[in-house]
C-alpha cells in the first residue's frame, strides 16, 4: 500500500508543482467534491493548453454499507471541449486506488474510468464553481480467506468490484 | 510542456493501476472438496431503499457441516450481513428468521437470548464475506477421520413476499416472517449425504425443505406448497471431489 502511495505522490504533486513554476498554469483550485461513493478533497490545476489534472483524497463507502471508512487517493486528467469565463464542459480520465475496509476483509484495488462533467462559474471574480460528473469507472479485486479448525480447513476467493457509476457534485474554489 | 506533464500524469496512472494488479489463484490439490453455489434466476432481489430507487440485493446465506447424527461441526461459508449484524434498513429487526436453521443447528446464544452473532461479537467459526452477486465456489479439506459428514445450506431473501407469506401477515401466525422488513417466503435448506469412503465424486445438494417463517425454532418444514421464487435464488449447489 505504501508503495503505491509514494508512487503516485511522488509523480502527481513535482509535475503539477513544477508546472506551476514555469507558468503553465492559468487556473488552480481547491475543490470540495461529494460522489456515490466519496467525499474527497482535492487539488485541480488548468493548463493553458485546455488540459489539467486534479488529485484528491477522500473517504469513501465502498462495501455499501453506508458508513464512510473506506479511503481513496484519485487522480483525474481533463480536457476542456468547452470553456468560457462562465462555464466549462470537459472530460476525461480518472484512475485511483481504494483501500476498502471491511468487517471481513481489507484490500487494495487500483480502478480507472472515464467521465464528463460540467462545471458553472459564478461569483464576482468567477473564483467559485460547481461542478456536476458522471463517469463510468471499473476496480475488481479477488481476495483470498482461508479458516482452519481440527476438522479441516475451507478456503474462499472472494472478489470484490466497485460501483461502476459515478455521480458527482462539487464545489471548487480557484485561486 | 503540456505534453510532457500530460505524459507524467498519464505514466502515473498506468502504473497505480499496473502495481496493483496481484491475482490469487485457485487451486486445487488431491483430496481437495469444491463447493459451488450457482445461481438461480431470484438470486438478485430489489429491496426498496426511497424514493422509488430498489436496491438490487443478492441473498443471505449460510453453509455448513454437521456429522451423520445431526451434530453441527462448523460454518464454511455464511454471509456478513448475519455474522457481523450487518444489517441495514432493517428497522431494529435483528433478523431471526433469515437463517434459523443455521442459527438453532450452531447453537450459539449470545447476551439478546438470540442465536444471531452481534456486531460485538461475530461470527468467529468459519469465513464471513460479502455476498457475491453471483454464485461462490469454496475449497474444502477434511480431516481424515471426517470420511462422512452432512453438508447443509440454507438461503434467504428479506421481504421476499407473497400470497402465501405476506407483509402483513399476523405475529403468532405460522405465515408471520418478521413482519415488514422480514423475510416473506422463508428461508430453504438444502443438503446432502457426503461419504469419502465411496467412489462417488460429485453430489448435489437436495432442497430439503423450509425454516421456520419467524425464526422461533430451528425446524425443518417439508411443505413446499408456499414457495413461489425462493426456489429460484440458487440455481444448484454441488460438491466436487478433485
Amino acid at each position: 500500500m505504501n508503495k503505491h502511495i509514494i508512487t503516485f505522490l511522488l509523480l502527481v504533486f513535482p509535475s503539477i508543482m513544477w508546472a506551476q513554476d514555469i507558468r503553465l498554469i492559468e487556473q488552480k483550485g481547491v475543490k470540495l467534491e461529494i460522489t456515490n461513493v466519496q467525499i474527497g478533497l482535492g487539488f485541480k490545476a488548468y493548463s493553458h493548453l485546455k488540459v489539467g489534472a486534479e488529485f484528491s483524497l477522500g473517504l469513501a463507502n465502498l462495501n455499501q454499507d453506508f458508513i464512510y471508512d473506506d479511503y481513496m487517493l484519485q487522480l483525474k486528467l481533463y480536457y476542456s471541449a468547452l470553456k468560457t469565463n462562465r462555464s466549462n464542459i470537459y472530460g476525461g480520465l480518472i484512475s485511483g486506488i481504494e483501500f476498502v475496509n471491511d468487517p471481513t476483509f481489507n484490500l487494495t484495488t487500483p480502478y480507472a474510468g472515464l467521465f464528463l462533467g460540467y462545471e458553472y462559474y459564478f461569483g464576482k471574480k468567477r473564483k467559485s464553481g460547481l461542478s456536476l460528473e458522471i463517469g463510468y469507472v471499473y476496480g475488481s479485486k479477488t481476495y483470498h480467506k482461508s479458516y482452519e479448525a481440527n476438522w479441516g480447513s475451507i478456503e474462499y476467493i472472494g472478489i470484490f468490484e466497485n460501483n461502476p457509476l459515478l455521480l458527482g457534485i462539487g464545489y471548487s474554489y480557484y485561486f | 510542456m503540456n505534453k510532457l506533464i500530460l505524459s507524467v500524469a498519464i505514466a502515473a496512472m498506468l502504473m497505480l493501476n499496473l502495481c496493483s494488479c496481484e491475482k490469487d489463484e485457485l487451486e486445487y490439490s488431491i483430496n481437495n472438496i469444491s463447493v459451488v453455489v450457482e445461481e438461480g434466476e431470484n438470486w438478485i432481489h430489489d429491496f426498496p431503499l426511497f424514493l422509488g430507487i430498489d436496491l438490487k440485493n443478492p441473498p443471505q446465506f449460510a453453509i455448513w457441516i454437521e456429522d451423520t447424527a445431526g451434530n453441527y461441526i462448523s460454518t464454511l461459508f455464511v454471509t456478513k450481513r448475519i455474522a457481523t449484524e450487518g444489517w441495514r434498513s432493517n428497522g431494529g429487526n435483528r433478523r431471526k428468521e433469515a437463517l434459523p436453521h443455521w442459527c438453532h443447528q450452531r447453537g450459539v446464544i449470545y447476551d439478546d437470548g438470540l442465536y444471531l452473532p452481534t456486531k460485538n461479537q461475530p461470527l468467529t467459526d468459519g469465513i464471513s464475506g460479502a455476498t457475491p452477486k453471483s454464485g461462490i465456489e469454496l475449497k474444502l479439506q477434511p480431516a481424515d477421520y471426517l470420511r462422512q459428514f452432512v453438508i447443509k445450506a440454507e438461503f434467504n431473501h428479506s421481504i421476499d413476499f407473497n400470497d402465501s407469506f405476506p407483509e402483513n401477515a399476523t405475529e403468532g401466525d405460522f405465515n408471520y416472517s418478521g413482519g415488514n422488513m422480514g423475510s416473506g417466503q422463508p428461508a430453504l435448506v438444502y443438503s446432502a449425504l457426503i461419504n469419502l469412503e465411496s467412489e462417488i465424486n460429485e453430489y448435489t445438494l437436495n432442497l430439503i425443505g423450509h425454516s421456520s417463517p419467524d425464526g422461533s425454532n430451528g425446524d425443518i418444514y417439508n411443505d413446499l406448497s408456499g414457495i413461489t421464487t425462493a426456489d429460484k435464488i440458487v440455481k444448484q449447489i454441488i460438491l466436487r471431489r478433485n
